[in-house]
């Protein structure tokens, strides 16, 4: 049988086609001139006049390619001359490229398929890694932010609680390891005066609180320390939101006066909207500043009061945080020492700022990359599949290329390519999907997530998503790539196409079997996810939150600290809202709005037991102040004695009421009613 | 498409030029009842014209691959039982409306030579 494919593929040569477009040439022209030479054996020709009469029907060397240049010129160009490496590698890959867009382009059902369900796969990763990238990974937006820390109080019974703003002083004074240590506690204001009334978020801070965190103000100057005192002259600091909304951006606002509490404060400045500090006790977007030397409470300065005051410090340049809690548990003794009845047993607790800021959401935020990771993994599997599926047709493509002299490198590397090519544009879909997502969520949920305000599209995640969109390439086009560059040559050619039929089944079967495994594990997680979610709001909390409202007051500061006409007034407004209609049960609480964290703890001893020689030896019990109808307005049922009435006032003998867990804790089975309870108040 | 009418060439190379501007042609209307592969368009032409128009192979496969880039044939590879797989060529929805507009143009050319020699020889 004469070899006509040598003569034709001499021929196509210099057009330099793709493989498989001169393999598919070169097999339809041959088997024209083998259907030439059999007619004209059957004419009686010999085997060599019929063989030279036929391979005459290529006119000439040159006719060919000649006539084909036109057609094929754009079309089906080699991507790399088969079986020549890394000559020109970098042309080569090029073309590669070339040659797989132009693939996706020829089976565009394929390619949405493929390019959505990496796009789902991609996006998700993208997003979810675009706020572990703002929150856990990069660096808080303040000047050497490894040198900043949170510093609270702890005892044996609390790990960290607010700090008493005498010892505070105390530590800012006598420490050796800080270059610098400010206080701040979260205070709400009443804005009077012009306009409307308002009551604002305000934030009291020391005097080096904005220093310490790089803050420059946008107008105006900062607080100064001999500000922060109580005498000073009252100031205030706004923020560049609330001057905007308030005052109408109005440049001329340094030096003018507002009314906060009844009090007029000098405005000195403005602080840029760009600033962001969320800590415990210190979430949400302030409107005001004011110094935390000026509170009015007379109470924040006792040695043994804990109102609501943190401190952030930075480290001196080189000192370690061991180093710092060296440091402050050295002060703290000495204060315990000097101070027992308030400071026996307080420590101070030292922790890096950015730990403190996430480390409630940094096993979540992992968690769910890994669910993400998963979902990608499903969509690989699941595109490979397609892929393997996709390769039945393009074997016999790739056993010509092979027979023609690609290796098995270079066949791997161009279903690679095509593979990376769905990946990227998979990636790139992805991407805009996550940056719509992304900041959809965070809109939604703002105060859920710390530092929300530092999420976003940044170089690392598109880094990140370029990564992830090759390797997931890489994933779902490895095996088809490999399977592919196995089949037997001889065998595909055989098959006129077919493929290695057995062993890509194998593979698919691998992979399905892949894909149902990553899926079950996914899916069992989710459930198990959502049976907690659903146990959780099943939980019974004691109380019933349905149409509970809960609101803040605040008396107006013209009517003074006067205990009775304090007490006329709550009586009063009680009064009030009892009247209103359809108003079943009220109270004016203290610190008594369940998970909220606005609870009190106060030290007591049972009566008849010894009283613990200071307070800090003293237990600690959560102490809600509430009126006769808290029970009914929360719906909590009374087990056992009477709840406080209406005729428990100033003048009747003092009255507590305590739950379960407290009764079984210091009674021990005995009958609490009667029993008397000293509280450190 | 242009038809040049060369009157004083002698016959061989006019019959290649007719060929060449009824190329098109031939093979849309071998393809409109049925698909057809490569050689058999060839020996169709070939038969039917009496053996006074044949294409090589040099002219005939660049010539099909031209009419499937325009869209006016689609190739498509096919395999019988018992029979290597070979390409086949079916009219296409473009291919039809051109084949139809060549015909027509080719019977008014062909009317219209007629009826200049038939005026002549009369």
């Amino acid at each position: 049988m004469p070899e006509w494919k040598p003569e034709i593929l001499r021929r196509l040569a210099p057009l330099k086609l793709s493989a498989a477009r001169e393999g598919e040439i070169a097999e339809e022209i041959a088997q024209h001139l083998e259907d030439r030479y059999h007619e004209l054996l059957v004419t009686g020709q010999s085997e060599g006049a019929a063989f030279r009469t036929a391979i005459d029907e290529l006119k000439g060397e040159d006719l060919l390619a000649r006539s084909l240049l036109a057609v094929e010129n754009d079309l089906y160009r080699e991507p790399v001359p088969l079986g020549k490496g890394s000559s020109n590698l970098f042309a080569g890959i090029l073309q590669d490229i070339h040659y797989a867009f132009r693939m996706m382009r020829k089976s565009p059902g394929f390619t949405a398929v493929a390019v959505l369900t990496l796009a789902l796969g991609i996006g998700a990763n993208t997003a979810i890694f675009s706020i572990v990238n703002g929150v856990l990974l990069n660096p808080l937006p303040f000047p050497h932010p490894q040198e900043l820390t949170l510093l609270y109080e702890h005892s044996t019974n609390f790990e960290k609680f607010s700090i008493s703003y005498p010892n505070f002083l105390d530590w800012q004074r006598t420490n050796s390891t800080f270059a610098s240590m400010a206080g701040y506690r979260h205070e709400d204001f009443n804005i009077t005066g012009s306009g409307e009334p308002e009551r604002v978020r305000g934030g009291m801070v020391s005097a080096e609180f904005f220093p310490i965190l790089g803050v420059k103000p946008l107008l105006g100057r900062l607080f100064v320390r001999d500000e922060d005192g109580l005498g000073a002259a009252p100031v205030a600091l706004l923020a560049e939101g609330f001057w905007q909304r308030r005052f109408g951006s109005a440049r001329d606002i340094v030096g003018k006066q507002i009314i906060m509490n009844g009090d007029a404060y000098t405005i000195v400045g403005v602080i840029p909207a760009s600033f962001h500090f969320r800590a415990f006790n210190f979430a949400g977007i302030k409107d005001v500043y004011v110094p935390v030397g000026q509170t009015k409470d007379p109470f924040f300065y006792h040695r043994d009061a804990h109102k609501g005051m943190d401190a952030i410090g930075r480290l001196k340049p080189g000192v370690s945080l061991a180093a710092a809690q060296a440091d402050m548990a050295q002060i703290t003794r000495s204060l315990a020492a000097a101070y027992p009845n308030a400071d026996k047993g307080t420590g101070a607790a030292v922790m890096p700022l950015r730990d403190e800021l996430v480390h409630e959401v940094r096993p979540y935020l992992w968690l769910l990359l890994g669910a993400v990771g998963f979902v990608l993994l499903i969509a690989c599997v699941n595109v490979g599949n397609l892929q393997l599926a996709r390769s039945t047709g393009r074997a016999h493509e790739f056993a010509i290329r092979c027979a023609l002299g690609a290796d098995r490198w270079r066949v791997v590397r161009q279903l690679l390519t095509e593979s990376v090519a769905l990946g990227l544009a998979g990636g790139a879909i992805g991407a805009c999907v996550a940056a719509w997502g992304t900041q959809a969520a965070i809109r939604l949920l703002p105060e859920a997530l710390p530092r929300a305000e530092d999420v976003g599209l940044d170089g690392h995640v598109l880094v990140f998503t370029f990564a992830i969109s090759i390797l997931a390439g890489v994933v779902f086009g490895l095996v088809p790539a490999l399977k592919m560059s196995r089949s037997g040559l001889q065998e595909t050619l055989k098959e006129g196409g077919r493929g290695a039929g057995a062993a890509r089944q194998r593979a698919q079967s691998v992979f399905v079997v892949g894909e149902m495994a990553l899926a079950l594990v996914l899916l069992t997680g989710a459930g198990l996810m959502m049976r907690t979610l659903a146990r959780l709001w099943s939980v019974n909390p004691g109380f019933n939150p349905q149409n509970v409202l809960v609101f803040d007051v605040t008396l107006a500061p013209s009517l003074g600290a006067n205990a009775a006409t304090t007490r006329s007034e709550i009586r009063e407004l009680s009064q009030t809202l009892r009247a209103i209609p359809g108003v079943q049960a009220t109270s004016v609480i203290g610190g008594a709005v369940p998970m909220s964290g606005s609870d009190n703890e106060f030290p007591f001893w049972i009566d008849g037991q010894t009283k613990p020689a200071n307070v800090s030896e003293m237990n600690l019990t959560l102490t809600y102040f509430v009126e006769p109808g808290y029970l009914k307005a929360m719906q909590i049922p009374l087990l056992r004695g009477r709840f406080i009435a209406a005729t428990d006032d100033e003048h009747s003998p003092q009255v507590i009421v305590i739950d379960e867990n407290f009764a079984r804790k210091y009674f021990r089975g005995q009958d609490p009613i009667g029993r008397r309870i000293h509280m450190a108040i | 498409m242009q038809y040049i009418v060369m009157p004083y060439m002698d016959k061989t190379a006019s019959q290649m030029e007719w060929k060449k501007g009824s190329a098109e042609l031939l093979i849309l209307s071998l393809v409109e009842a049925r698909p057809r592969h490569g050689y058999e368009i060839s020996k169709l032409i070939e038969q039917r014209s009496g053996g006074t128009v044949r294409f090589h192979v040099a002219s005939l496969y660049p010539l099909l691959y031209r009419l499937e880039s325009r869209g006016w044939l689609c190739g498509r590879w096919v395999e019988k039982n018992g029979q290597r797989r070979r390409r086949y060529y079916r009219l296409t929805r473009q291919g039809r409306r051109v084949l139809a507009s060549q015909l027509r143009g080719w019977r008014e050319f062909v009317a219209g030579i007629n009826r200049i020699t038939e005026a002549e020889n009369a």
